[in-house]
């Protein structure tokens, strides 16, 4: 560090957080821009964050998986450890969704361990163990941001049951665009 | 009144004088005599120094203020401004306050580290804004590691302790999120960060003595979260790690006195997991470490030549224990648990044993305002006047929002005697209760944001008025020399 002049090192203060931010929203930006529309339906409630202000936090019906559609190889690993003879660490899985031409919605067709090659998916967190004959998979989507105090409208809205998140997709990579 | 002199001409008519006297052109003892007709610069340089640290002080809590105020206006979703401008009124903040503080560098230099704090808050909001523009969300600690790297080229820049202090503090604290207390195969990260981490600190940060001691907690923490808490042979580990780890400081670290606390620290947890936390989760009564306590604390008197490390973690050891007995009669009155640790704070402060007085001051002092700070909120004491009620929303008078409040005030008057011997701690007990409060108030009235940037620029500007009241003093004194 000794060897940089006093500008220079302002300077570098200066440019690294500014780079850093531009950075930052590259990955959201491409995915907004190149990534496929999925619909998600939703069970939200209004709790509230220091630092980020109102948000509706978001499940997805999509994140409880019936243990007959995840894969069979990754089926055999949840068997195992939930018989509690293997590791208990969450897995990488790949939740893959096809759109309901009835009702316009994307449900979850398969669940496997491995990037599938072609298709709509979402990167998610799985439970390592079946449930209730139930896979918990957790998407990386949770919160979704409102301006102060409009968080009750959307909370009575979802209490009808009707609340649909719309989301891009690319690479496995979701960004939350909507709430309806 | 004394006539006053700057330092250099006091001294000069002091060698003067003295010089005379030693010719005989004065009597013995008149130049001292002579010399009391002036102010010793010395009661000067004293309270001018006493007002920079106000002046810091001030602008460092404006800066902090008009920063949050910056943080709770991304908070508070500005609804009618798009996405776009508010991304760049964030980052023109960031680039605007900068540039101002490079360039008031010189003339003033206190509104100029304002500045940066301000800069460098705005560069954290714009980071959450992020964060709220993509509805992202979640990974906190990404944000923190994001926020302390972009500052600490600044830190580096200005040579400032306190920026170097939170940018490393916010990348350890994404370090314990993300590694130490992750789960799966993150975990063993830490095995290659542990490493790195002790490398930045001998190299960039010149084997600085806090970060040695920081990461050296990190790799005790990975040892115990990975072989403490495991329930298989695992657990047994200790009586083989712990001996090696002693033998390191004695041979490689050179007995460091830290080390030896965290060395110790972990053969008490190894007895705690066994004869404490065993029984207790098995409803028995932890006797066994009950009767264990006497005896450490007379090893440690006795027979370990009244080491301080060692009363250290028998002190906290005990402080647990206290905690443990809480827990094991099921005694949940809040109030009261809190107004225990209290007075045993209190006690502390000004009740010492000879032989560790640093140590048990030091813990009374500084344990003290915290608790005080938990007692200041109503909600604390409603368990007292109310024992069936659930929650502090359903107590059916005000009998525990007075208490909390005559205990303030009861406090404040104790801090204020402590501003009055020139304390320094008194002085920040008053502020962040005043701030404390006054949050409190203004946040049911006004909008958070504007309530925080108010006080910021209230803070700032008596900041200014003490810096110049300050310079139109030394002014005046030139003039006086003339």
């Amino acid at each position: 560090m000794k060897s940089l002049s006093n500008n220079k090192l302002f300077i570098i203060s200066l440019t690294l957080p500014i780079i850093l931010l531009l950075s930052m929203t590259v990955k959201p930006l491409i995915t907004i821009y190149f990534g496929e529309t999925v619909k998600l339906q939703t069970v939200p409630f209004d709790p509230r964050d220091l630092f980020y202000g109102d948000y509706v936090d978001l499940d997805f019906e999509a994140e409880n998986i019936p243990i007959n559609i995840v894969e069979n190889s990754l089926r055999k690993t949840l068997d195992n450890n939930t018989s509690g003879s293997y590791s208990r660490d969450d897995l990488k899985v790949y939740v893959v969704l096809e759109q309901n031409n009835i009702t316009g919605v994307h449900d979850v067709i398969s669940v496997s361990a491995k990037k599938p090659k072609s298709g709509t998916y979402i990167k998610g967190i799985s439970s390592p163990y079946i449930h209730e004959n139930k896979l918990t998979v957790s998407i990386p989507i949770e919160k979704y941001y409102l301006a102060e105090n409009t968080g009750t409208q959307l909370e009575e809205a979802s209490s009808k049951g009707q609340l649909i998140a719309t989301i891009k997709v690319y690479n496995g990579y979701s960004i939350l665009r909507s709430v309806e | 009144m004394k006539r006053r002199l700057s330092q250099s001409g006091y001294e000069f008519l002091k060698t003067e004088l003295s010089h005379l006297e030693s010719t005989g052109n004065l009597k013995e003892g008149q130049s001292k005599e002579l010399m009391g007709l002036y102010d010793s610069p010395r009661s000067q340089i004293k309270s001018s120094r006493i007002k920079m640290n106000s002046v810091q002080i001030l602008t460092l809590i404006g800066g902090i203020l008009i920063g949050l105020g910056i943080l709770s206006f991304v908070a508070s979703n500005w609804s009618e401004l798009t996405k776009l401008t508010k991304f760049s009124i964030l980052l023109a903040t960031l680039v605007v306050f900068y540039l101002m503080a490079f360039s008031l560098e010189k003339k003033n230099p206190y509104l100029s580290k304002a500045f940066y704090y301000i800069g460098a808050f705005a560069y954290g909001a714009e980071i959450f804004y992020i964060g709220q523009m993509f509805h992202l969300g979640g990974n906190i600690e990404d944000a923190f590691l994001m926020w302390g790297i972009g500052i600490f080229p600044l830190a580096m820049y200005l040579k400032d302790n306190l920026l170097k202090g939170v940018s490393i503090l916010f990348v350890y604290t994404f370090i314990e999120f993300k590694f130490l207390l992750a789960e799966g195969a993150l975990v063993y990260g830490a095995i290659l960060i542990i490493p790195i981490l002790f490398a930045f600190g001998y190299y960039i940060m010149k084997n600085n003595h806090y970060i040695l001691v920081v990461n050296f907690i990190l790799l005790y923490q990975f040892i115990e979260m990975n072989v403490m808490f495991t329930e298989n042979w695992i657990g047994y580990l200790p009586i083989v790690v712990i001996p090696v780890l002693f033998a390191l400081n004695h041979f490689v670290m050179n007995n460091t006195k830290e080390l030896m606390i965290l060395n110790f620290f972990l053969l008490y947890q190894f007895i705690e997991m066994k004869f404490v936390l065993k029984p207790l989760e098995q409803e028995q009564f932890p006797y066994v470490a009950l009767l264990l306590l006497p005896l450490l604390f007379y090893i440690g008197h006795k027979l370990m030549n009244k080491s301080k490390p060692l009363f250290i973690i028998n002190f906290f050891f005990a402080l647990q224990l206290t905690a443990y007995l809480f827990y094991y009669f099921k005694f949940e009155n809040l109030t009261i648990i809190a107004l225990f640790y209290f007075t045993l704070w209190m006690v502390l402060t000004y009740f010492q044993h000879p032989d560790y007085r640093k140590f048990m001051k030091f813990v009374g002092t500084f344990m003290h305002f915290p608790t005080a700070l938990i007692l200041s909120f109503p909600i604390t004491w409603y368990m007292l006047f109310y024992e069936d009620v659930q929650f502090y929303e359903n107590a059916p008078d005000s009998n525990a929002l007075i208490a909390s409040i005559v205990f303030s005030i009861l406090y404040l008057i104790y801090a204020l005697s402590l501003v009055k011997s020139e304390n320094l701690y008194g002085i920040a007990i008053v502020s962040i209760f005043v701030l404390r409060f006054y949050v409190d108030l203004s946040l049911a009235f006004m909008d958070k944001s504007i309530a925080f940037i108010i006080g910021g620029i209230l803070l700032l500007s008596l900041g200014y008025w003490f810096e110049k009241t300050r310079r139109r003093e030394m002014g005046k004194n030139e003039e006086l020399i003339k």
